[in-house]
């Protein structure tokens, strides 16, 4: 059996250190063959990897880790509850190299003062973090299928300062390479429509839309904005006929999927 | 030990914040002695002063401590970590753990010296988090061996590219051992939430 991958066991893999990672890593081994669409790693690096590095640049840049979280409450909190035992676990720090620093030790490393060395360790490990899930982020498949030759798949720079650039997370070109490659694939494209009728979530009323455009105006170029909003529509079209769609979000993707003869599993 | 030089009180002045002094001979004997504790300088009017070498080169001679701390913390790392092989080889199970745990209270020290290199840092983060996560669990063989590999070579190799700390890193991981700090997941519960949303 074989599995196609979709964008949150990529995440889970490479960037989850919870039980939901170790999950989403065994899971893989269930399959004779794993397979990684392109559209999943960008869909990683514009997403999770990116709110990654923006808290990366957060701890670069702001004198003391209480502040980073400051700005994390400010920026994500703004907009949706954020748990406050995860936020309280982050403040705390215990596991931290300053819990068990004693002062005498500290006292002969001015550059460590208390406070700092918070900063100074969340800053390493949330780099090296980054870095490594993206240097893995094509092992943890058999292959990586579906090529987007309109998407620049470059790493994240380290730039002087030590800021991370995500760049780039869009393709740039007027003309996405998923309309080429969906030309014979209208019918699909058209049940895929209906799959989203049926729900009136933000993100499925703009992927409809993005369906609608494909299928109505197949010669038309279309816009990044519409490569964005087919999100979940492209795993079920880029699912093979002998694989299943593997992902943890099965409430969106099964509608999708089974709308095309495909199936779904959680890991 | 202490070095003699003999220079005019405005030479002394003359060395800069930067860490290297305008004149030749400070510079040479900079790059010679920077890692002494003190230089006695000959004034040639009023006598012999000493000062400390950190006040003519204070960049090169606080760095130059760094490197001579981590290098002496490291290598005795190595030492522990060799000796727990040896305890280890002698089904001295406590033996071995007590090693390890004797080089795991000198990791806070080793992390004030991450900045030598952000190699040397990203290395020496993975190594607390991996002991600490192992709990009260002692160190299997193949931890045990791979702590070692990545100390070795720290030890041989402070300034390691970036890329070659995360190939270790992950030989950690390789080796079962958790890299991570515990609150990880509850960034993990606010990062990926946050990009699914």
């Amino acid at each position: 059996m074989k599995a196609l991958l979709d964008t949150t066991i990529v995440v889970d893999v490479l960037l989850n250190t919870a039980a939901q990672g170790d999950n989403a890593r065994r899971a893989l081994r269930r399959y004779d063959a794993t397979l990684l669409p392109h559209y999943a790693i960008k869909e990683f690096k514009a997403g999770a990897l990116n709110n990654y590095i923006w808290l990366h640049t957060k701890i670069c840049q702001l004198p003391t880790w209480a502040e980073a979280l400051e700005a994390v409450r400010r920026t994500i909190g703004f907009r949706r509850n954020l748990p406050s035992t995860a936020l309280q676990a982050l403040a705390q720090f215990e596991s931290s190299i300053e819990r068990i620093t004693t002062d005498a030790v500290a006292a002969r490393y001015p550059g460590m003062a208390r406070g700092q060395m918070m900063k100074t360790e969340a800053q390493i490990w949330l780099k090296q973090h980054i870095m490594r899930a993206w240097r893995k982020r094509r092992k943890i498949a058999s292959a990586v299928t579906a090529s987007l030759p309109c998407y620049v798949e470059r790493a994240p720079v380290v730039q002087p300062n030590g800021l991370l650039v995500n760049d780039p997370v869009k393709c740039n070109v007027p003309d996405c390479s998923l309309r080429k490659r969906y030309l014979n694939r209208l019918n699909d494209i058209e049940s895929l429509e209906r799959a989203c009728t049926q729900v009136a979530k933000n993100e499925v009323v703009r992927r409809r839309r993005a369906l609608k455009q494909l299928r109505r105006n197949p010669g038309r170029p279309l816009e990044e904005k519409y490569c964005r909003w087919l999100g979940d529509a492209v795993f079920a079209l880029e699912c093979p006929a002998d694989a299943v769609v593997l992902t943890t979000n099965i409430v969106d993707h099964r509608p999708l999927a089974n709308a095309i003869g495909r199936e779904v599993e959680a890991p | 030990m202490v070095t003699e030089f003999s220079v005019m009180p405005a030479q002394v002045q003359t060395a800069k914040p930067n860490g290297f002094s305008s004149t030749p001979a400070l510079h040479e004997a900079g790059s010679i002695f920077n890692a002494t504790a003190g230089v006695r300088v000959i004034d040639q009017r009023s006598g012999v002063r000493p000062v400390p070498i950190e006040d003519l080169y204070p960049v090169a001679a606080g760095r130059a401590q760094l490197l001579g701390t981590a290098r002496a913390l490291l290598a005795a790392g190595s030492d522990r970590l060799r000796r727990a092989h040896e305890y280890l080889d002698d089904g001295n199970d406590v033996g071995a753990d007590y090693e390890v745990s004797l080089f795991q209270g000198d990791i806070p020290e080793l992390f004030c010296c991450s900045s030598i290199s952000e190699g040397l840092g990203a290395v020496v983060v993975a190594m607390h988090h991996a002991l600490r996560n192992r709990g009260p669990s002692p160190l299997t063989s193949d931890q045990l061996n791979c702590l070692s590999f990545c100390l070795d070579r720290l030890t041989k190799e402070m300034f390691l590219s970036y890329d070659a700390a995360l190939d270790l890193i992950d030989e950690l991981e390789n080796a079962q051992l958790n890299v991570n700090p515990v609150e990880a997941a509850a960034l993990n519960s606010i990062l990926i939430d946050e990009s699914a949303a």
